[in-house]
């Protein structure tokens, strides 16, 4: 088809509802939040397609959300990307959208490469920003290289455009919307493949590895006594995160090994960090220099992680701890 | 409380923030009344003032990574380098080398960063490689560390061009060549080294890591032994390093590794092996690997099985294996921080010992037998080509950590009565000088006692180290 | 049985490797290393060998000196090897990318198993191997973590999705790409590594694929157009604050707000 042509016949932004067991993953509502500001900037509707069993029942949880239609897709499979994309295409193949966003989560990405080639098309992976240009191009911005380079990424010639998006980035919208939502249901029972999901496992979530953790609290030689981590630990699980410790801590045999970062330990990255009494010494920041929210709180004007953390905090461990877990309690 | 400091201050109180100054990896732990941390050749003469007027003795810190406690006080005053890490200037030479100058507390893995950012694919390097990256190259002059490498690369004053000491008297000196061995490997006793001009050279085009496995300790002594005797070379290659560990230290390792990033992901060890010997070869592919052949030849007479030898090659491989026998000393030193907790007189006690008229295997059984007469449990890492080997005692209680004392000063013994060297590369420092007390040749402490006259009279500068 | 393993041949370091001026990425004098998730593929296949004793094919796509990673895998324990190469290739995105291994592997055979690391540490899009399959018109699954079970006939695997696992069976062809927990890589054999040096390694050009057509391969084959590199946005280094108590806490709640912007819908 003529390029022009095929970018003027293609309209819509869809959004796919990541559908399992009952649930709605929440990085869908995040999409819908997206495609809403995107569909005000280039004056298109938002549509919804999700797949699964029992897959109707998201009918409610549409409800207020500026949602054009939404196609659902009947299956009795558990996730596998070949039989998704069968009804994924065939909601395309009916409302021929300009875009497409799916979750940059493990399905959204299994699913959405398989989807791309189909249509021969561009597929960006786990944005971190999108945005409309004047001609109707998507404006994908990525990171790459581990996160030290950000790339800037059009489709120009061929629709859809796809993009997976990555989780807890885009700012879900309220439903507060009337909009008189048409819902279409189909199925995808005859879609074949010799693979088959044959079980689905729960997943033991006691990983305990401080290396896979976006949050971190790390308590440091400022930490007087071994109970007075205990509040530490429950600070780290309030925020939803790990605890770990300097090497320090490691030597007073108050801290395993396992939990320690620096040269000698573990090398980490989340995406935030809250140190405690952490003075800073090279063996430790050579084990967390990357990570890219560093917030450190000592007592010590002069302690060397104030130079490494992006919210140096001269305050009392002892003074400050109590306070956040009174807060985050409340 | 919160604690801020004025602007212009130079020098803090000790207090319990700054504990960890006061301890380094030989886990012994000294006491100080102060610290400072300058930040140029400036502040490390008024910092000298003021402590001179008060004769209160400085102690003069790098990267604290020494096992001989040379750089934890004993009284007085800290001066702490770790800010003094900036590269002041650079220069490339005509014939693709090059020189960089730094201060003198940089550590390794910032110096390797900074090489790498000036020179880019000119591909130069500091040859001495002491393993432990956050030493800094002010501590590894002072201790004159050899590292894995010395056997080809030699001297650490080779790659040397220029020296800045600040002395006693407060004035900096440019050390000529013909006095680098002035401060090199004394230990800070004669001056704080505050500025280093390194000659870089460049990297082999390729260096290959290969590591085999022996079942038992005797058959990789002999394996050392005839490659000592005939060590292979071509003419393109060279052996660069070559290295022993024992099945104490790989138990060690192989026990710290889940929780340490660096070899983590080095897959494990077959319980079988007793032993292993990791060898670099450095030049070009074609010249490495007939030397790699020939090493392999003679692994396989000493019953290596050829299949299960490692080789990689490649920065970042070399780095992983590099990483893998640093955890020999570093787990021994963990070892020991472990049993300090429960007896804190505890502290390292290892050998820096070379001796050159005897069998590898002669060697080895001579540590062995010493270790059961005493009873005693002990790891052996160490530089295969130049029977110099670190024996570490693991001591499980005071009690043996005299005991291992008493058999250290053995065969220090015997290794003076046979032209053997007692100290080749960790220094003196506090914790040699207490054990090999009375051992040390008149001549050789006379030389030291000669410096410190010549360029520290008022033993202003590491008192205690060595003297 | 045949097992085909993609390797991509990637720069050592992520730190620091783009002028920040121009936003050039500057490879000169960076060593380069096999991408280390794809290592762990290949150790996948060789476990799979030591049950079926399958033959293992290696594909790089990449210059000349990607044929490094060739080596690599030979010293591992790799049979065969192809580097996938041709300035027609140069500057293919995924959809490029993926059409380019496709018809380079069905050039040689037809393999039972496609094995591919979860990611590449540059690109880190995780996008290749499915849209592979989608070429191929075969099934595939990411985020494998386990091999439960492998004959001559079908696998058994684990599958890590968000918050639980996926127990998969599948007959062959298929296309599998495995998590980095699945195994630790062994090291290199020096044996092999002495061998692997004289060993040949073949060369796929456009010449050799089915579809000549170099319209579809390389920039012209790609879908998506990188407009601009840039550094990622820092978070902005703060001075000093001293703030005790409540208010210390209220800062460091505002600060982890603002990171985490987005809240979890309820529904």
């Amino acid at each position: 088809m003529n390029i022009n042509l095929e970018k003027k016949s293609s309209k819509g932004i869809l959004v796919y509802f990541e559908f399992f067991e009952n649930k709605i993953h929440p990085v869908s509502f995040e999409l819908l939040g997206e495609a809403y500001r995107l569909s005000e900037k280039s004056n298109e509707p938002v549509y919804v397609v999700a797949i699964g069993k029992n897959v109707k029942v998201i009918k409610n949880a549409l409800k207020g959300y500026p949602v054009k239609s939404a196609y659902f897709y009947e299956t009795d499979n558990y996730f596998q990307p070949d039989i998704y994309e069968k009804g994924v295409s065939d909601c395309i193949n009916k409302i021929k959208p300009s875009t497409v966003l799916i979750g940059g989560t493990a399905e959204g990405r299994a699913l959405a490469p398989r989807l791309a080639v189909l249509y021969k098309t561009g597929l960006t992976a786990d944005c971190t920003e999108l945005d409309i240009d004047e001609n109707g191009n998507l404006v994908q911005i990525r990171p790459a290289f581990g996160g030290n380079i950000m790339a800037k990424i059009v489709t120009e010639n061929t629709r859809p455009q796809f993009a997976t998006v990555r989780e807890k980035v885009m700012k879900p919208i309220k439903p507060v919307f009337s909009y008189d939502i048409e819902y279409i249901i189909g199925n995808i029972n005859n879609a074949k493949s010799y693979m088959k999901v044959i079980n689905i496992e729960k997943e033991d979530t006691d990983e305990n590895s401080i290396t896979d953790s976006k949050i971190l609290v790390v308590a440091g030689r400022g930490v007087k006594k071994k109970e007075d981590l205990n509040m530490l630990r429950e600070l780290a699980m309030l925020l939803g995160g790990k605890f770990a410790s300097s090497r320090a801590l490691v030597e007073k045999g108050w801290t395993t090994p396992k939990e320690q970062i620096g040269l000698s330990g573990n090398t980490v990255c989340p995406e935030i960090m809250i140190t405690f009494g952490v003075s800073g010494t090279v063996q430790f920041m050579a084990g967390m220099k990357t990570t890219p929210n560093i917030i450190a709180v000592n007592t010590d004007a002069n302690a060397r992680i104030f130079e490494i953390a992006h919210y140096p905090i001269c305050a009392d461990l002892y003074d400050i701890v109590p306070e956040l877990i009174k807060n985050l309690k409340a | 409380m919160v604690y801020v400091s004025q602007k212009n201050e130079l020098i803090f109180p000790i207090s319990e923030k700054y504990e960890e100054y006061l301890i380094d990896e030989s886990k012994f732990m000294g006491n100080a009344e102060s610290i400072s941390f300058p930040k140029n050749e400036d502040e490390i003469i008024s910092i000298l003032k003021i402590m001179k007027e008060k004769n209160i003795p400085i102690t003069i810190q790098g990267g604290k990574t020494g096992i001989v406690g040379s750089a934890v006080p004993l009284e007085g005053h800290i001066m702490n380098l770790s800010y003094m890490n900036n590269v002041k200037e650079y220069e490339i030479l005509e014939d693709g080398t090059g020189t960089i100058t730094v201060e003198s507390g940089i550590n390794l893995i910032d110096l390797k960063k900074e090489i790498l950012r000036i020179f880019k694919e000119k591909a130069l390097f500091w040859p001495p490689e002491p393993t432990e990256t956050s030493a800094t190259v002010g501590g590894i002059i002072a201790t004159d560390a050899k590292g894995i490498n010395a056997f080809v690369y030699e001297n650490i004053q080779k790659y040397i061009k220029e020296l800045r000491v600040v002395r006693a008297s407060g004035i900096i000196e440019v050390v000529s060549k013909e006095d680098f061995n002035k401060v090199i490997g004394k230990e800070g006793i004669t001056g704080v080294i505050s500025q280093i001009t390194l000659k870089l050279i460049k990297k082999p085009s390729e260096i290959w890591g290969i590591s085999f496995f022996f079942e038992n300790e005797e058959d990789a002594s002999n394996f050392i032994d005839a490659v000592r005797n005939d060590v292979p070379k071509s003419e393109t290659a060279f052996i660069g390093a070559f290295e022993y560990i024992d099945k104490t230290s790989l138990n060690l390792i192989e026990g710290r590794k889940p929780t340490m990033a660096k070899i983590k992901e080095l897959p494990d060890i077959d319980e079988n092996f007793e032993c292993m010997c990791y060898i670099e070869i450095h030049g070009e592919d074609e010249g490495i690997e007939e030397i790699a052949g020939n090493l392999m030849e003679t692994a396989a007479m000493y019953n290596s099985d050829p299949d299960t030898a490692w080789a990689v090659s490649g920065e970042t491989e070399i780095e992983k294996t590099r990483a893998f026998r640093h955890a020999a000393p570093e787990t021994a030193n963990l070892f020991i921080e472990e049993k300090r907790r429960e007896d804190k007189r505890i502290t390292k006690l290892g050998t820096d010992m070379s001796i050159p008229n005897i069998s590898f295997l002669d060697m080895i059984k001579k540590y062995r037998d010493g270790l059961s007469k005493y009873g005693l449990n002990g790891c052996i890492f160490g530089h295969g080509l130049e029977n110099h080997l670190h024996v570490n005692i693991l001591p499980n209680s005071y009690d043996e950590y005299l005991k291992g004392i008493e058999l250290i000063r053995e065969w220090a013994k015997y290794y003076l009565e046979n032209n053997g060297q007692i100290v080749c590369e960790h220094g003196i420092g506090k914790l040699k000088k207490k054990i090999f007390e009375g051992m040390l040749s008149e001549e050789f402490i006379n030389n030291y006692k000669i410096l410190k006259k010549e360029f520290d009279v008022d033993m202003i500068w590491n008192r205690g180290n060595i003297l | 049985m045949k097992i085909a393993v993609f390797m991509k041949q990637v720069p050592a370091y992520s730190e620091g490797n783009m002028d920040e001026k121009t936003g050039v990425i500057i490879r000169a004098g960076l060593p380069s290393i096999a991408n280390v998730y794809d290592v762990v593929a290949l150790e996948t296949a060789l476990r799979i060998k030591e049950i079926t004793n399958a033959e293992i094919t290696v594909f790089t796509m990449g210059p000349d000196k990607a044929e490094d990673v060739i080596r690599e895998a030979y010293s591992m324990g790799a049979d065969k090897g192809y580097l996938i190469c041709d300035k027609a290739f140069a500057g293919s995105d995924v959809l490029a990318t993926s059409y380019t291994l496709s018809q380079a592997v069905s050039s040689v055979d037809n393999f039972d198993i496609i094995l591919c690391g979860k990611q590449t540490t540059d690109g880190d899009t995780a996008q290749v191997s499915g849209a592979v399959a989608e070429w191929l018109g075969i099934p595939h699954m990411n985020w494998v973590c386990e091999i439960i079970n492998v004959t001559e006939n079908e696998i058994n695997v684990k599958c890590q999705l968000d918050g639980r696992l996926s127990v998969i069976q599948t007959a062959y062809p298929c296309i599998l790409s495995v998590e980095k927990s699945i195994f630790t890589p062994r090291m290199p054999s020096l044996k092999l590594k002495m061998s692997s040096r004289k060993k040949e390694i073949s060369k796929i050009t456009l010449d050799d694929l089915n579809d000549k057509n170099e319209n579809n391969y390389g920039l012209k084959g790609s879908a998506t157009k990188v407009r601009k590199i840039f550094p990622p946005e820092r978070t902005a280094k703060r001075d000093i604050v001293i703030k005790n108590g409540k208010d210390g806490a209220d800062y460091i709640l505002e600060i982890f707000k603002n990171t985490f912007n987005s809240k979890e819908e309820n529904i």
